[in-house]
């Protein structure tokens, strides 16, 4: 990489600095948008065209969702409480699933090994929303519905996870985990020592995914007990209200946004940093 | 498959485990894969084979929701027949969404390469960038996109409904009127920013899956490269693209999964009324309809990328 750096022109590099900064705008453009209208008071929502920062920026739309929030039947700590409880255990449950489903299906030769290859890439095809209905005939039938366990379970069931472990693992040479067996580690052991530190990339973009998938579920019509709802099926409510409640609605947005950033400002180190080599000379 | 691949210096103890426990590497790895996979097997039994046997069976009925639950009628091939026939609407649905497909597959693939060649690049804020573009990712397809959508960018800037904040007349009427640019060039200006806005939109992971495999590849390739006197245009054909081509083919069908069950794709949009309209036995004829589609597209794929590289 040094040498080609060296041979690139000062032309080139400001052309990639402006495409850059230009794509890098549109990616920040609805966040700033956001940001900003959550600080407009709402008199400026009736401004055409809208302005892009507040002319007087107030508090006042996050001091009315706080003020919505404590006042309502269920305390806000206890949505928080069903929201932080269900993504974290949904990402851990999922990420240990998916690596562990992967390691043979790329690694191992066993009698319906295809199969189960196949029904990974059918199920990314089969979209949530046209299994709701019989996922959830199947919900009632274990006695899960209106239990915390009918918002955790299904978004375990995802194979996105399970495809990108198994991409990742093809590329690992099989040298690299016969040489743990050799010294006599346990299958086991072998998926925890080296599987796992090796397909680090895909672990943490899987955790980004589904820690930011969990975190969104509502459990809509899964959950009537209003105390096991999550953070953001109470905020939705609260928002939906037309252009009155715009600037509430935005910053219960950006409140929302908050959990899955950190997650991703976290892990994106380990997803960008560590495509660590496998150390072997083939 | 494991012992042909060893590393050399491994060989020796190999051997001589094998001699002594004869298969007991094989049978124990074979058991202890079936015993990672069960967590995952139950998952997916539960949760996609039984509900997706069950959609199979309502597409041949006629599913009505009653007060004691779902009733169901045989009525064999006539939901199929209804979308066939009767139904004027969902096939030329699924032919635009085809069509879509063809030219936006292979833009955001070459889109998401390119972003991720120049994310690949040392220069300062590298890492605030890399952020920034898998923000998108994190946003779309949530509740915050959702509240945005419904609730301030359509009660804001959204008359229309639509999905990009480009196309709207507040920021037309902005540039036209007080930046005093001409009409014509506003709107293709607007246009073309809006698809832009799309594309990135959705080639967060795609651009993330690029990153990891364009690091992946070793140095010392390049420095080959220059070493033999080509320049970067060579390395890339040359090095590049050999080394991530299998990640190619699944960037190309994550897209093609992606943009077909992606909620604002008219055929799903389509298929989910009819879901609401309580239509079940249609709306899951409909559904396998266009997934068996999906397949065959997939399916022709795969068998294209095998002769290409069974030819190599």
């Amino acid at each position: 990489m040094k040498l080609r750096k060296e041979r690139r022109s000062i032309f080139g590099t400001v052309f990639l600095a402006l495409l850059l900064i230009l794509f890098a705008v549109f990616m920040a453009l609805p966040v700033v948008y956001m940001l900003s209208s959550s600080l407009k008071p709402p008199e400026e929502f009736f401004l055409f065209p809208p302005p892009i920062f507040p002319k007087s920026p107030t508090f006042d739309n996050f001091k009315d969702l706080g003020y919505s929030l404590s006042n309502a039947w269920i305390p806000f700590e206890r949505y928080l409480f069903n929201s932080i409880l269900l993504s974290v255990s949904s990402t851990l449950l999922y990420v240990a699933i998916a690596s562990m489903a992967a390691y043979p299906l790329a690694k191992h030769q066993f009698p319906g090994k295809a199969a189960m290859n196949s029904v990974i890439t059918l199920a990314l095809m089969f979209t949530a929303a046209v299994l709701a209905l019989p996922q959830y005939m199947i919900l009632s039938l274990l006695g899960w519905i209106d239990t915390y366990l009918a918002i955790l379970a299904p978004t375990l069931a995802g194979t996105m996870g399970v495809f990108l472990c198994v991409q990742f693992l093809e590329t690992i040479p099989n040298s690299v985990l016969e040489s743990g067996r050799m010294d006599g580690a346990s299958e086991f052991r072998v998926w925890w020592s080296i599987v796992l530190p090796n397909i680090k990339p895909a672990l943490f973009t899987m955790i980004i995914f589904q820690f930011q998938g969990a975190w969104n579920a509502t459990g809509g019509g899964l959950i009537y007990t209003e105390a096991l709802k999550t953070l953001p099926a109470a905020m939705t409510q609260i928002a939906s209200a037309g252009i009155a409640r715009a600037g509430v609605g935005s910053a219960s947005a950006f409140i929302l946004m908050i959990p899955p950033v950190l997650v991703l400002i976290l892990s994106q180190s380990n997803v960008f940093e560590t495509m660590a080599h496998s150390g072997i000379k083939d | 498959m494991k012992q042909k691949t060893k590393a050399p210096a491994a060989e020796g103890g190999a051997a001589r485990l094998r001699r002594r426990r004869p298969m007991s590497l094989e049978r124990k790895a074979k058991w202890s894969g079936y015993l990672f996979l069960l967590p995952w097997i139950i998952g997916t039994i539960y949760f996609f084979i039984i509900p997706f046997c069950s959609s199979v069976r309502y597409s041949f009925n006629n599913v009505m929701l009653s007060g004691s639950g779902l009733n169901f009628k045989f009525v064999g091939l006539e939901n199929y027949q209804f979308i066939f026939g009767t139904d004027a609407e969902y096939m030329p649905k699924i032919v635009s969404s085809l069509r879509s497909l063809v030219t936006d597959v292979p833009i955001i693939v070459v889109f998401s390469l390119f972003v991720a060649m120049m994310l690949n690049q040392k220069f300062h804020g590298r890492t605030f960038a890399r952020a920034l573009f898998f923000l998108p990712v994190i946003i779309a397809s949530s509740m915050v996109i959702k509240i945005l959508n419904e609730d301030v960018f359509k009660n804001t800037m959204m008359s229309s409904g639509e999905t990009s904040m480009f196309q709207t007349g507040a920021i037309q009427t902005f540039l036209t009127e007080k930046l005093t640019l001409p009409g014509g060039l506003v709107s293709t200006f607007a246009s073309i920013t809006s698809q832009v806005f799309d594309l990135s939109w959705k080639s967060g992971l795609q651009i993330l899956l690029f990153l990891s495999a364009l690091q992946s590849i070793p140095e010392s390739y390049y420095e080959v490269c220059s070493i033999e006197g080509a320049n970067s245009w060579d390395a890339f054909w040359k090095v590049t693209v050999p080394v991530i081509a299998p990640n190619i083919l699944i960037v190309a069908v994550y897209t093609i999964i992606d943009s077909f069950t992606d909620m604002s794709n008219p055929v799903m949009a389509d298929i989910l009324g009819r879901f609401n309209n309580l239509r079940y036995g249609i709306a899951t004829a409909a559904a396998l309809i266009y997934f068996l589609i999906i397949a065959a597209i997939l399916g022709v794929l795969a068998l294209i990328v095998m002769r290409v590289s069974r030819r190599k």
